[in-house]
């Protein structure tokens, strides 16, 4: 028999706050060198019986087992002894530090006693991720993007790994907010981790991922583990175990798909656009419209100009050349206060930061764009504040009090915050950045079958994402930046995965200036 | 930080000042003599005297609306610490103003001083906020300095060239008498002000948690990115909060003129500045909060002031025990924030 590093038995944890039986009598084992990953929808324990494991949380009942250690559960520093390790999937990390002094805060290896040795943490780092640019290494995590910030917390994580002997290494959605290339690199170093002997169990809503990197798959509903299947199981099977099996197969249909109905007036129209930041062009010559319920996909690889758009959409950057109406007025300099003045609608990629107010209440955070409309003589009037809230909270099944803050919900959950009031109230035009980030495909399908009806209703709707398969899902035409140009632009139906990732790497680009 | 500031729950304030309670009954032990006697000095006199009943009811409004000032801006996330200078150049403004143009109908005076003070207030708030949005340069540092350059001016002033030489203190000439606010609790200080500071408290109380306007500018104190990005702007919340902030500071030294000292005096502000921001720290940064701590601070000054006057006890001990309070203070804060 292999030697397990984790065993758990018969696991047990109900929150006495809200009453939730969040794990129920779980056991599960993982061997030296396993990949195994955890699935389930939003809310079936896969954080909480993680949390377990690193003693974040205490279990009612059970027992946890750690490289031959029997753990007293609740005990963050005994599991860590006996080496487990967990990247989270909200990292609590320092954006103003450095990634360097983010990574190695309180644990800094010294000089002379007091000074930071930086070539000691440079070394360090290069043993576990080869691979992380050293340019990156030394800029304030404020400056990166949400996939490089996942990198961070993944290397903070591998740091902490026991180097001697084996340790349990757990990531909670690891490429969740990551680029496809990232996500290539995440895999490899989780490979890696286990190669080298350590056991490793990750946490993901991402089906084919299951198949990718993992050998054996856990699923979890309702507190309680349905299974352990190997990987090539299936994305169907573990869709209708995630589910239930009587509720799987509806679920596995895809999403309607866009209406037949006639377009609407052109809301949303660029022409000739160019915009240059410290004289480098980010998007050169851009010219598109988007009319009222037509869904446009855009995607690229990153760097190449969809953080430009996303940027000019949310009136972060400006336009230095050509031409950007909304609803037919031309907009010269735009602002986040203008444009939402315009009626602009706007989820943005990095959601925390951007999407949310995290400290501030659930209903706080619904009422932030109908904030003037909900007053009486000059006060908020609570009824009204709390009749729109809880009816946001109703058409989009979010799962908490309208009173306590967000930052207590579930990624999940507070992706349904965001989105529900981005969408409420049949807005003009939507900008929707990475529309499925850390959603279960059931909620996914909900947020998509939403968009639709917005869409349906009149609004023009961009998805930006840097993922092939949801923008040809989710829109009616698909626009690829390449090197700041759009090198393909084509109706969804017509579009294939293969086609559009060649687009996305520049392929069609070559001997084709300007391809449309 | 800021973000947990506010979270803590008041149980953890309460916990702090009960500690400092304590703290305070046994330095009384080793600080007089005769501990009973200092100890009834300390928490009893303040409370059994009409004169030192008033005058701790006079000081509370003064650092209520201080107070206020830092609930304010720390609430849009923005850190005002030129409190002090605030209070001092615009009580300055107020009484020179107040003595250019002397013969107003007493209401219209007293207005006068007290709409000059605020001004002045609010525009060496203001313009700390106009500097963080022009070029990023923090209004923690820019407030303080400011405030650190225009203390010695304004007591240059009053030493020199708007120094009353017919009285012997180092103080300017009296506002006239139709200026004085009413008082009602002789022969203590207490005055309007404080009637004022406790509707400031209730105003705002409401704006912070029922109008558009407070809940922009929480909202911007929690996530300045996600404010901008639902259409909230910028310029409104760190100029508009370090004004509002700079004027209850300004409206403070004119009240303090106005109701107490009819004049500038040299050091009259005595750090009032600073005690605020431990009101509005211990009071959660909540309005209402600011009530119960500004009358916990100044009751602790008015046993203190008792005590000395009393017992043996000596002014440094006095600054102990408040040092001993804020540090619990900011004590509690770590601790609420380990526990979230």
């Amino acid at each position: 028999m292999a030697d397990l590093l984790l065993q758990m038995e018969g696991v047990s944890k109900r929150y006495p706050g809200n009453g939730v039986q969040a794990v129920d009598g779980a056991s599960l084992q993982v061997a030296r060198g396993e990949i195994r990953a955890i699935v389930g929808e939003n809310g079936a324990g896969k954080t909480t019986l993680m949390h377990i494991v690193t003693g974040v949380v205490g279990a009612d009942t059970g027992s946890v087992t750690v490289c031959g250690r029997t753990l007293v559960t609740g005990d963050p520093a005994a599991a860590r002894a006996a080496g487990v390790v967990m990247s989270y999937q909200h990292p609590r990390l320092d954006r103003s530090l450095t990634v360097l002094e983010n990574l190695f805060l309180g644990d800094e290896p010294r000089r002379l006693g007091i000074l930071f040795n930086r070539r000691r943490a440079y070394d360090r780092i290069r043993a576990v991720a080869r691979d992380l640019p050293k340019r990156l290494v030394t800029r304030p995590l404020a400056r990166l993007s949400s996939g490089q910030v996942r990198m961070v917390s993944l290397v903070a994580a591998l740091l902490r790994l026991p180097t001697d002997r084996a340790g349990v290494l757990i990531l909670d959605e690891p490429t969740e907010a990551t680029t496809p290339e990232e996500a290539d690199r995440i895999f490899q170093i989780i490979r890696d981790s286990a190669a080298a002997g350590h056991a490793v169990v990750f946490i993901t809503h991402r089906l084919p991922e299951v198949g990718r990197v993992a050998h054996t798959v856990t699923v979890l509903r309702g507190g309680r583990i349905v299974g352990t299947y190997a990987a090539d199981a299936g994305a169907a099977t573990l869709a209708a175990a995630m589910v239930g099996s009587s509720e799987g197969e509806d679920t596995l249909h895809p999403p309607p798909a866009a209406g037949t109905h006639e377009p609407g007036p052109v809301r949303l129209r660029f022409e000739r656009l160019t915009i240059e930041r410290f004289g480098r062009s980010l998007v050169s010559d851009v010219s598109f419209s988007v009319r009222g319920g037509e869904v446009i996909g855009l995607t690229g690889i990153r760097e190449n100009g969809i953080e430009a758009m996303e940027g000019l959409l949310a009136g972060k950057l400006s336009h230095t050349s050509g031409r950007f109406e909304l609803d037919g007025r031309t907009v010269s300099d735009p602002t986040p206060n203008k444009l939402r003045s315009l009626g602009m609608r706007y989820v943005p990629t990095d959601r925390l930061l951007r999407g949310a107010s995290v400290d501030s209440s659930v209903s706080e955070n619904l009422i932030a764009l109908k904030r003037r409309h909900l007053q009486r003589a000059g006060l908020f009037d609570a009824a009204t504040v709390t009749d729109f809230a809880a009816s946001l909270q109703r058409r989009f099944g979010i799962d908490a009090a309208l009173n306590v803050p967000l930052w207590q919900l579930s990624g999940g959950n507070i992706q349904k915050v965001i989105l529900s009031r981005e969408l409420e109230g049949d807005p003009h035009m939507l900008v929707i950045c990475e529309p499925s980030w850390g959603l279960d495909f059931r909620t996914r399908r909900r947020i998509i079958s939403q968009v639709r009806r917005t869409a349906q209703a009149g609004a023009a709707v961009i998805v930006i994402s840097t993922d092939i398969d949801e923008v040809i899902d989710l829109a009616d035409r698909v626009l690829v930046l390449y090197d700041g140009r759009i090198v393909a632009d084509v109706p969804a139906s017509e579009a294939s995965r293969q086609s559009i990732g060649r687009a996305m790497a520049g392929a069609l680009a070559v001997g084709e200036p300007g391809a449309r | 930080m800021r973000d947990r500031l506010t979270q803590g729950s008041f149980r953890s304030s309460l916990l702090a000042v009960l500690a400092a309670i304590a703290v305070t009954v046994i330095l009384l032990g080793f600080g007089s003599p005769s501990w009973s006697s200092a100890m009834r000095a300390f928490f009893v006199q303040p409370l059994t005297n009409r004169f030192y009943l008033g005058n701790m009811l006079s000081s509370m409004g003064y650092l209520l609306i201080a107070a206020l000032g830092i609930v304010i801006a720390f609430r849009c996330g923005l850190y005002n610490l030129g409190g002090e200078g605030q209070i001092f150049v615009g009580a300055l403004a107020g009484t020179l103003a107040g003595l250019a143009l002397p013969g107003l109908p007493g209401i219209f005076g007293t207005l006068l001083v007290l709409i000059v003070a605020s001004a002045t207030g609010a525009l060496l708030g203001g313009l700390s906020g106009l500097f963080r949005r022009l070029w990023g340069a923090p209004e923690l540092i820019t407030s303080y300095l400011l405030s650190a350059a225009l203390i010695p001016a304004a007591e240059y002033l009053i030493v020199g060239p708007a120094n009353d030489p017919t009285r012997s203190l180092l103080a300017t000439a009296r506002l006239s008498r139709a200026y004085w606010l009413p008082r009602f609790f002789a022969p203590s200080d207490l005055n309007l002000s404080f009637a004022i500071a406790i509707a400031l408290a209730g105003i705002v109380y409401l704006m912070m948690f029922y109008t558009v306007r407070g809940y922009e500018l929480r909202i911007f104190g929690l996530n300045e990115e996600f404010a901008t990005y639902s259409g909230i702007h910028p310029t409104t919340y760190t100029l508009g909060a370090m004004g509002l902030s700079g004027g209850l500071h300004g409206l403070t030294g004119g009240l303090m003129v106005a109701g107490t000292y009819h004049a500038a005096i040299s050091g009259f502000s005595g750090g009032i500045g600073w005690s605020a921001i431990a009101v509005a720290l211990v009071g959660r940064l909540h309005p209402l909060g600011a009530i119960v701590s500004a009358l916990l601070f100044a009751y602790l000054d008015a046993g203190t002031k008792a005590s000395m006057l009393h017992t043996e006890f000596t002014f440094e001990l006095g600054t102990v025990i408040q040092a001993v309070i804020l540090l619990l203070v900011t004590a509690s804060f770590v601790v609420s924030r380990r526990s979230s």
